[in-house]
């Protein structure tokens, strides 16, 4: 049972992750490696606000979306005279920033031990464990984050975002700010990877640095937006299905307890390669559809 | 008495500190077609862009220009919204995006996160949609309104910016539209579009630019046509 309330835990996160960092990478041509930061930011923010300060613990949630939003802002004014790979370079700056900050002020985030002693989620009316209570509850956070992007996507605001990435000075002539649609996208970016983060916080027995590190958590989310391939919400849900697969599958290979914790990373490095020297950033999906058309010529 | 649209006087552009063209004095008045004629590199592109309100580094400006009665310091973006429309010689191609969507941004609704969620655009969204493909089918580009514009040829991209000038001047954002070279790529029947959708545009009251530059058997396409002269004095 804890088991598959370890996968649903792991599952909503990475939903939730793929589908905020989606918006920014895949419409908008901005590639964020420092997405752990901005989960961190939810998660401390809930652990300070209701161990130290004893908030109640939908207003510790509500807080952590609220204080994102000005660090949307401003990774939208960071990114605005750069280019789509001196941001992203610049992101990767921040990420190890970052981490720094969270390992080493140990005032303020507890250092390398944290800081414990959430309460238990539990649901109303609901016999599930705590873990999946939040595994229910992000869920639910991703789904309504999903629809949003699904309705965005098709409106004036999701096209101007694609415009601008496509297009920059052509969108400036159509009347589109690109400063300002990019604004929009990273608030709405760091708000959901918050609250993701806040959340999952009430899962963690701790909330401490490593959960939060690169290669753990910010890089198989942006991997999962690659192989996902489309611009479609549905793509990222569907790389971040697969890169849980992967995960999964790499797990229960035979491997020395030494290597064990880099062989899912591996894995889905290796996935990664394989499907971007088959079809450069275009996924899985659009791989899969040429081997059914390949497929279909040879029958 | 109206303001002319466009009004230039002894107005140069500068690269560097030297200028492009010789002083040029001229009104465009709503409804007029202008062609503005000159040799490559003379400085058509360069005038048009700096009319919609592109800034390029290292280009400045001499003499006095308005467009629609406010100073040539406006932002494209605020360009664009107080009606002025640049077709680029290579005209805007937002690659991944569907034909349809491309001129769909042409309705010039709110850009923003907050007013797309609004209610009242998705009030509007059929009415506009209908008129986005009505533009589509007279451009002959019905049929390819869910390809994607990065499959279309440069003559169906330029068709696809004449759908969106017609889409533009049914929303009533259109007073300045410019053409850089827009004859290129296109086919005889194309043209006669082309021509069509000129007088339809000079018909709706608003002012036209076209840079050309023309071959021995062209004549131009506005009823004036003004010569940039490649500026041959000293360096200001």
């Amino acid at each position: 049972m804890n088991y598959f309330a370890d996968l649903a835990l792991r599952l909503a996160l990475l939903l939730n992750l793929a589908l905020a960092l989606n918006i920014p990478f895949r419409w908008g041509g901005r590639l964020i490696l420092s997405q752990g930061i901005f989960v961190a930011m939810g998660a401390y923010v809930v652990a300070i606000s209701i161990v130290r300060w004893d908030l109640h613990p939908a207003l510790a949630v509500l807080l952590a979306g609220l204080i994102a939003v000005p660090s949307g802002w401003l990774l939208a004014r960071i990114a605005a005279p750069l280019s789509a790979a001196t941001f992203a370079l610049l992101t990767f700056l921040l990420a190890l920033a970052g981490m720094e900050i969270l390992e080493n002020w140990d005032s303020l985030t507890g250092g390398r031990s944290g800081i414990g002693g959430l309460h238990n989620l539990f649901l109303p009316g609901l016999n599930a464990s705590p873990k999946m209570s939040v595994a229910l509850v992000l869920l639910l956070l991703g789904l309504l984050f999903f629809l949003l992007a699904r309705f965005l996507f098709q409106t004036q605001f999701g096209r101007a975002v694609r415009a601008s990435r496509d297009d920059a000075t052509g969108a400036e002539l159509d009347g589109i700010s690109v400063i300002r649609v990019e604004r929009d996208v990273f608030i709405l970016f760091a708000v959901h990877s918050a609250l993701a983060g806040a959340l999952w916080a009430f899962a963690l027995p701790r909330v401490i640095p490593e959960y939060f590190d690169f290669a753990v958590l910010s890089l198989p989310i942006v991997l999962a937006c690659i192989l996902g391939g489309g611009e479609q919400p549905r793509h990222a849900l569907l790389g971040a299905l697969l890169v849980l697969a992967l995960d999964e599958g790499a797990q229960r290979l035979p491997t020395t307890p030494e290597v064990r914790a880099d062989v899912p990373l591996l894995v889905v490095g290796i996935a990664y390669v394989v499907v971007t020297l088959i079809n450069g950033d275009s996924g899985v999906l659009s791989t899969a559809n040429r081997f059914k058309a390949r497929l279909r010529r040879y029958m | 008495m109206r303001k002319p649209v466009v009004q230039l006087e002894d107005f140069t552009l500068l690269r560097e500190g030297i200028p492009l063209f010789n002083p040029l004095s001229l009104t465009i008045d709503a409804g007029q077609t202008i062609s503005v004629l000159g040799e490559n590199g003379v400085g058509k592109t360069t005038l048009l862009n700096q009319l919609a309100g592109l800034r390029r580094p290292g280009i400045q400006y001499r003499g006095r220009c308005s467009v629609l009665a406010s100073a040539t310091n406006k932002k494209a973006v605020e360009s664009a919204w107080m009606g002025v429309m640049l077709i680029r010689q290579m005209p805007t191609s937002y690659k991944r995006l569907t034909v349809l969507d491309q001129v769909l941004l042409s309705t010039m609704k709110p850009y923003s996160l907050w007013a797309s969620v609004s209610i009242s655009v998705r009030k509007s969204r059929m009415d506009t949609r209908q008129r986005a493909m009505n533009a589509l089918d007279e451009m002959g580009l019905a049929n390819e309104a869910a390809t994607l514009v990065e499959h279309l040829s440069l003559g169906q991209r330029r068709c696809l910016a004449l759908a969106s000038v017609r889409v533009r001047l049914e929303s009533g954002h259109l007073q300045l539209l410019m053409l850089d070279e827009p004859m290129s790529g296109l086919d005889e029947s194309r043209r006669l579009i082309f021509n069509q959708v000129l007088r339809d545009v000079a018909a709706r009251g608003c002012a036209t630019m076209v840079a050309e530059h023309l071959g021995i058997s062209q004549s131009p396409l506005g009823e004036t046509a003004i010569t940039l002269q490649a500026y041959s004095g000293e360096a200001l």
